[in-house]
């Protein structure tokens, strides 16, 4: 078999680029090309795909092997403090129970809301937070959802992110008690942190601090204000097994 | 031909591999990058009033000394504090305790007498009739309370527009802000002696007080929100008030979005003279004007507001 004359060419004596350009066609003699020039590219772009499905992320589910599924990271707020605030002369240390009861189920609820506004990936891939909503009162619903960006992940954290996890969270709470010292209002003070993985490889800390003023329901309790602050910020990533950005930004 | 389609094909199958595996490649170059900071943003919601009616709250500081009847000892001071929440604005009328007026079912006396015949009730039904303003709410302190009420806060930062000295009292200030403890408070609200125009400008220092801790409830909520818990609990346990306590959490929160700059300190003007032997205050046909003004929007027009008492003191 003859060697096929575009191996043996010199270089700069078949130039494509020029050829397209200046529009010249020069006949040559029908070739038969050797199976690597089909094969490998036919190879590539099937890997390209293969790779694609299995690494992509957001916008319609997760991929395979970056952790990206629709597992909800486990989280529970840590109480550090329930105070209980008295409306009449009696001793505060007498109402602590009080207190650490009405905590318990304040933090419920903020680890809900948490839950849901960033880190269940069915909410945050389509930026959708139903959920979150009912946790508020009418009034402040509507103020709520329109601070959705702040209160939440986002709307568009789907093509933000490819995974959240990581989550860290510290939770204060004052109880303000009636006069019959019956719970009337509480305010969670709360820190939240989780490590976002962008789609471009950095890692994002995603903080959420403040206050929310709730009030008790028959079956927990339910925000009617809240005064929050989303500070994230790009974080290097440990190197190692057992490293914890979250930490490391702590 | 074939061989361009397959350079072409080369080149578009390294393009897509090459793209896809950046997609994919680790995030190792993230350490090398500065730290940034992306989008701060902060979400807020006041669950404040947001009626255009006025809120009036009657302010009632009880002259009673330790054991006596609170409730119907003589009224020591007395403002009126309006409330606009739709405008985010307020205006504190003092009137002088020693207004000779009409009280309702009894006849003429000075108002402070008021509580003494009926309590709190009676002198909200005074002050209605003298002025015209229906009165929402009333909140009744004595001495100690209120010093209890300033001491639960941590104290009130306040403007002392002048030099204070009164044995009396106890008042000892030098012009300029400071941070009162109740005590302190309660003796610069109390001193007449150091003033020219006596009662006239220890109302106008009592409604300066009120302003100051309008000022500081705003900042200490803006800073810490749930610093509103321990103002609402510190003025419930020290003051006595027919408001429930989620009324009161309501005004609470509106008063987060009244500018203290725009509350104006109005003293109801008059003249002083004497009735039955006593010293009395005779309001002026000024002060009337002011009431219709402040019925009609809670608010005092600039027009209708009279010098201050304290003038001469403030140069």
């Amino acid at each position: 078999m003859a060697t096929p004359r575009w191996l043996c060419e010199p270089p700069g004596t078949g130039n494509l680029g020029r050829d397209l350009v200046e529009g010249r066609h020069r006949p040559t003699p029908q070739r038969r090309f050797p199976p690597a020039v089909w094969i490998v590219p036919t190879a590539l772009v099937a890997l390209g795909v293969v790779l694609f499905l299995l690494f992509r992320g957001g916008g319609g589910g997760g991929g395979i092997l970056d952790g990206g599924d629709d597992t909800i990271p486990a989280f529970d707020f840590r109480l550090t403090r329930a105070l209980p605030i008295l409306v009449t002369d009696k001793k505060p240390t007498q109402f602590e129970a009080t207190a650490e009861d009405v905590a318990g189920q304040v933090s419920d609820t903020m680890t809900t809301l948490y839950t849901e506004a960033f880190l269940d990936p069915a909410n945050w891939r389509d930026g959708s937070y139903d959920e979150v909503w009912p946790l508020f009162e009418d009034g402040s619903q509507a103020a709520a959802e329109q601070d959705g960006a702040t209160l939440t992940l986002g709307p568009s954290a789907g093509d933000r992110f490819d995974k959240v996890d990581q989550p860290l969270g510290r939770l204060s709470v004052k109880v303000l008690l009636d006069r019959t010292n019956q719970p009337a209002t509480a305010v969670a003070i709360v820190t939240f942190k989780a490590l976002g993985t962008a789609k471009d490889g950095t890692h994002i800390l995603v903080v959420s601090t403040g206050q929310y003023f709730l009030r008790p329901l028959s079956d927990g309790w339910q925000v009617y204000s809240f005064s929050v602050s989303r500070d994230d910020h790009e974080v290097v990533p440990s190197p190692g097994p057992s490293s914890s950005p979250t930490a490391a930004a702590s | 031909m074939k061989r361009r389609i397959a350079l072409v094909s080369l080149a578009v199958a390294a393009w897509i591999g090459g793209s896809t595996i950046g997609v994919v490649t680790p995030p190792g170059p993230a350490a090398a990058q500065p730290l940034l900071q992306i989008e701060p943003a902060h979400a807020g919601y006041v669950p404040a009033l947001d009626g255009s009616k006025p809120i009036f709250i009657l302010f009632i500081g009880s002259g009673a000394r330790p054991g006596d009847d609170v409730e119907h000892s003589l009224a020591d001071s007395i403002h009126i504090l309006s409330i606009v929440p739709a405008k985010h604005k307020a205006a504190v009328l003092g009137i002088p305790r020693d207004s000779y007026v009409s009280i309702p079912g009894t006849g003429s006396d000075k108002i402070n007498a008021a509580m003494v015949y009926g309590g709190p009730q009676l002198l909200v039904e005074t002050v209605e009739s003298l002025t015209g303003v229906r009165l929402d709410y009333w909140a009744l302190t004595t001495f100690g309370g209120f010093q209890a009420v300033i001491n639960s806060i941590g104290g009130l930062t306040v403007d002392v527009p002048f030099a204070m000295q009164d044995s009396a009292s106890g008042s000892d200030f030098e012009p300029g802000v400071q941070k009162l403890r109740g005590d302190e408070a309660l003796a610069f609200a109390r001193d007449r002696h150091s003033l020219p125009a006596g009662d006239f400008g220890r109302s106008e220092d009592g409604g300066r007080l009120i302003i100051a801790a309008l000022a500081q409830f705003r900042k200490e909520f803006a800073k810490d929100p749930s610093r509103l818990l321990t103002w609402v609990a510190g003025g419930f346990r020290n003051v006595q008030t027919q408001a429930p306590l989620d009324e009161v959490l309501a005004l609470a929160f509106t008063c987060t979005l009244v500018n203290p700059k725009h509350v104006e300190n109005v003293v109801a003007p008059g003249s002083t003279g004497m009735a039955g032997g006593t010293s009395i205050v005779s309001l002026s046909g000024e002060a009337q004007m002011i009431f219709d003004d402040l019925r009609k929007d809670g608010l005092v027009s600039k027009r209708n507001i009279p010098p201050s008492p304290n003038e001469s003191l403030l140069g």
